[in-house]
């Protein structure tokens, strides 16, 4: 049962919001009940003669709903153009341009009470009071539904849109009125005259009460300012208007707007309170106003910026002052009213800057904004240093920090994006070998979350590494006795020093151009050699170039010749005696070789075995002279330096 | 009202702006006659026209200062920190009293929406465009009245393309 009682409870619901779906909205605020509103209507468009006519159809057709409720009446002609604060219900035409709105509904109030409303009609477009478009009597029912209290609907007369000729209200909007206004009863009604009265000084003003409903209506007034009075303070009606009077009395007022009420009550009417709004405008010194035009409400600062305000008094402005988080901060007496702010002294998040305009009698303006502190973040690159020379891969290293956090940090090198890293650390790898050498800028930015950058940047100097080659001997060549090794180095900043090798072994340091070296092989045995240069840049960065050099065999010792008769013979030969010694610096020496030098060329006389020191040539000439070269030979059959002599 | 499409409004504005909306204020005119709301909008995009500011006001009578309140059919209303785009009018005269709020506001470049609430489109945070103040009847009616920012740019953007063909 109880489901069941659930399911027609949920019916019932539905049915109600389908029926209130499409039902009128009300602006929040109506015409004292019973009131009768009088309208001037200024007939000023040229397109139709009978406007008049056709505006009070409109309003005949709202007051036909219910006339104890609301009355709209025409209350005469007037010139005015257009809409205006001025106590008076006016319809006018004026040509507003090309706006898409026929006609705009004024609607001025107090609280939940109508005061004023004015309805212009747009005289660009075309009017018409006899069919067609746009027809005023169509429009003008709409515009009055606004000044009774409607909004836009969904529906029926209170659609936004013009859509055709509909001079009758629809159910849905004599709902509206109704819910506002009632259908009438048989209770007193409390009806006024009017729903306001307006002073610019003190006076006394006249409004009237009448009982709109059945019977007697036996009312009391109240007001609620001490500056006016109201009389009678209470009266009866049975129908006829009774006039009661509204004094003011504006002794110890300054200048300014002052609004107070008259209430109408009734223990009968089923319609009380009503109210009457009483307006007073004294003329005098109004108080300033001002506005903070720069930054805007809600605004993101940071660092330094420049609060901007404007102030304006009928008699002056005196000083203006500038508050952040209520203490004040600076008075100006004159413009421009700015105000350089330093907030990067202030904690991040919401502040408030509030300024105070103070006019010749002190009266007060004041405008106040609230703006977002968020400091930029800070971005230092800790590694390498400004000036720092690099050559190889070096890790950029960066601390980045933001009072809200860091969104993304970005290296740039000479001004290339590298790389971009969301997440600490921060770092980032960069091989300097792919540039070229000299200076090079290194920068980095960070971005905080709401986009605000920072940047720093350092100059590194890229060295390249030296170069170096050995242009003497050439590699392959056969050296002995003082060998001169020379070199070609080179380098983008500088070189410290040349080192040169002899298989391996450190033999000269010279840090002075040319670079060369001079290798006294004398003392070194005969063989194959490696010859290495290293250079070295002013950064310790290296080269080097290497060749292989063949040491030949060195010179026999002691090589002499002697001439003799060889006397162990009966022939009487001469001979020449060579003798020699082997070079304690050979090794592997499979022979000698003996060549006689004549004139400049040499005849080979004899190999011999590495074990003979002596040789003799025999069948020489007795007076003849006899020149000789003895070479050592190794085992790969390389001649070594020869050793010469004459033997007479 | 009158209906005005798209192009209707596109072609007829003095300058279409998207920004956000960072001040609504409400004064009396110079000569009291009427109570104004002055909104400031902080610029984020601009489809037609240029502005070296980059913030405007928008101005139309409506509003409410101490007890009394003007409510105008058919005006737009602006909520602090909305999204709007709008369909703008130069305020040729901002000397005139009526017009001129009793701050002067001069400084900035000062507009009416053009079309009412029909110029004025919210967009929502999925960069939804509606116009739902002024369209309260079928949205089918209305084929401009929700579509998202791109195709209301991309729409506009035509319009002003052949709009300047024409007048070439």
């Amino acid at each position: 049962m109880k489901k069941k009682c659930r399911f027609s409870l949920c019916v019932a619901i539905l049915i109600v919001f389908i029926s209130v779906s499409l039902a009128y909205v009300l602006l929040g605020y109506k015409w004292p009940v019973g009131s009768t509103e009088p309208y001037r209507i200024n007939e000023n468009t040229a397109q139709v003669a009978d406007e008049r006519n056709a505006v009070v159809s409109a309003m005949s057709s709202w007051n036909g709903i219910n006339p104890s409720g609301l009355t709209l009446s025409y209350a005469g002609s007037t010139s005015v153009i257009t809409y205006s604060y001025n106590g008076s219900n006016t319809v006018c035409w004026n040509n507003l341009g090309a706006t898409g709105a026929l006609a705009t509904a004024y609607m001025w109030y107090s609280g939940s009470t109508m005061v004023e409303t004015d309805v212009v009609f747009n005289d660009f477009y075309t009017w018409s009071t006899s069919g067609g478009n746009y027809d005023v009597q169509t429009v003008a029912l709409h515009e009055l539904g606004h000044c009774v209290g409607l909004n836009h609907s969904s529906t029926g007369i209170m659609r936004p849109s013009y859509s055709g000729i509909q001079r009758s209200i629809d159910s849905d909007a004599e709902a509206g009125f109704i819910a506002m206004y009632g259908g009438g009863g048989s209770s007193p009604s409390i009806s006024l005259d009017r729903t306001s009265l307006s002073f610019t000084g003190a006076g006394e003003k006249i409004f009237k009460v009448r009982n709109s409903g059945a019977g007697t209506l036996s009312y009391q007034m109240s007001d609620n300012k001490n500056w006016m009075s109201v009389s009678p303070e209470s009266g009866d009606s049975t129908g006829e208007w009774d006039e009661i009077a509204v004094n003011v009395d504006s002794s110890g007022l300054g200048g300014g707007s002052y609004s107070g009420t008259v209430t109408v009550s009734s223990g009968d009417a089923d319609n009380s309170p009503q109210k009457l709004n009483v307006y007073l405008t004294l003329k005098g010194d109004q108080p300033p106003t001002v506005s903070i035009t720069f930054p805007l409400d809600g605004d993101v600062v940071t660092e330094k910026i420049t609060v901007k305000a404007i102030a304006s008094d009928d008699k002056g402005i005196k000083k203006v002052e500038f508050y952040l988080d209520g203490k004040l901060k600076k008075t100006l007496k004159s413009t421009p009213y700015n105000y350089l702010w330093n907030c990067e002294n202030y904690s991040s998040g919401s502040h408030t800057i509030k300024v105070k305009a103070y006019d010749t009698i002190s009266q007060v303006g004041e405008d106040s904004i609230k703006v977002i502190v968020d400091q930029p973040p800070k971005v230092t690159i800790t590694s390498p240093s400004s000036g720092d020379i690099v050559s190889k891969k070096v890790t950029i290293k960066v601390k980045a920090s933001d009072d809200n956090g860091i969104k993304k940090v970005e290296f740039y090198i000479g001004g290339k994006l590298k790389k971009t890293q969301e997440k600490p650390p921060y770092r980032y790898r960069w091989d300097a070998v792919n540039y070229s050498g000299g200076k090079h800028t290194i920068k980095v930015k960070a971005y905080d979350t709401r986009d605000q950058v920072a940047e720093d940047s350092i100059k590194v100097i890229v060295d390249k590494p030296p170069k170096i080659s050995i242009t003497s001997p050439i590699s392959g060549s056969d050296v002995i006795g003082n060998v001169s090794i020379q070199t070609s180095a080179s380098d983008d900043r500088g070189i410290k020093k040349v080192g040169f090798f002899i298989n391996g072994h450190l033999k000269k340091t010279d840090t002075k151009s040319p670079y060369d070296f001079i290798w006294n092989t004398a003392s070194v045995f005969n063989g194959a050699y490696t010859i290495k240069a290293v250079v070295y840049d002013t950064i310790n960065q290296t080269a080097h170039d290497k060749i292989a050099v063949i040491l030949i065999p060195h010179a026999p010792l002691s090589f002499s010749g002697q001439k003799q008769n060889n006397s162990s013979t009966l022939l009487q030969q001469f001979i020449n005696v060579l003798t020699w010694q082997a070079s304690p610096m050979n090794e592997n020496i499979n022979k000698y070789r003996i060549y006689r030098i004549e004139e400049g060329s040499r005849t080979l006389l004899i190999e011999l075995d590495a074990t003979t020191f002596e040789y003799w040539h025999t069948d020489v000439e007795k007076d003849l002279m006899y020149t000789y070269a003895l070479v050592a030979v190794d085992s790969e059959n390389r001649e070594g330096v020869p050793a010469n002599i004459t033997v007479r | 009202m009158v209906k005005l499409s798209l192009q209707d409004l596109t072609n007829a504005a003095d300058a279409i702006v998207l920004g956000e909306v960072k001040k609504i204020q409400y004064e009396w005119s110079m000569d009291r006659s009427v109570i104004l709301t002055v909104v400031t909008l902080k610029i984020q995009e601009v489809w037609k026209r240029d502005f070296y500011d980059n913030q405007i006001l928008i101005q139309f009578p409506g509003g409410k200062i101490g007890d009394i309140g003007l409510k105008v059919s058919d005006m737009p209303t602006f909520q602090k920190k909305e999204r709007v785009l709008v369909f703008l009018k130069s305020i040729k005269n901002i000397n005139d009293s009526k017009n001129s709020p009793s701050v002067s506001l001069n400084l900035l470049p000062a507009f009416s929406v053009f079309g009412y609430a029909q110029g004025k489109y919210s967009v929502d945070g999925n960069g939804v465009a509606h116009k739902s103040e002024y369209d309260l009847v079928s949205k089918d009616s209305e084929p401009d009245s929700i579509l998202s920012l791109s195709e209301l740019k991309t729409k506009i953007y035509s319009i002003l393309q052949q709009d300047s063909k024409e007048k070439n």
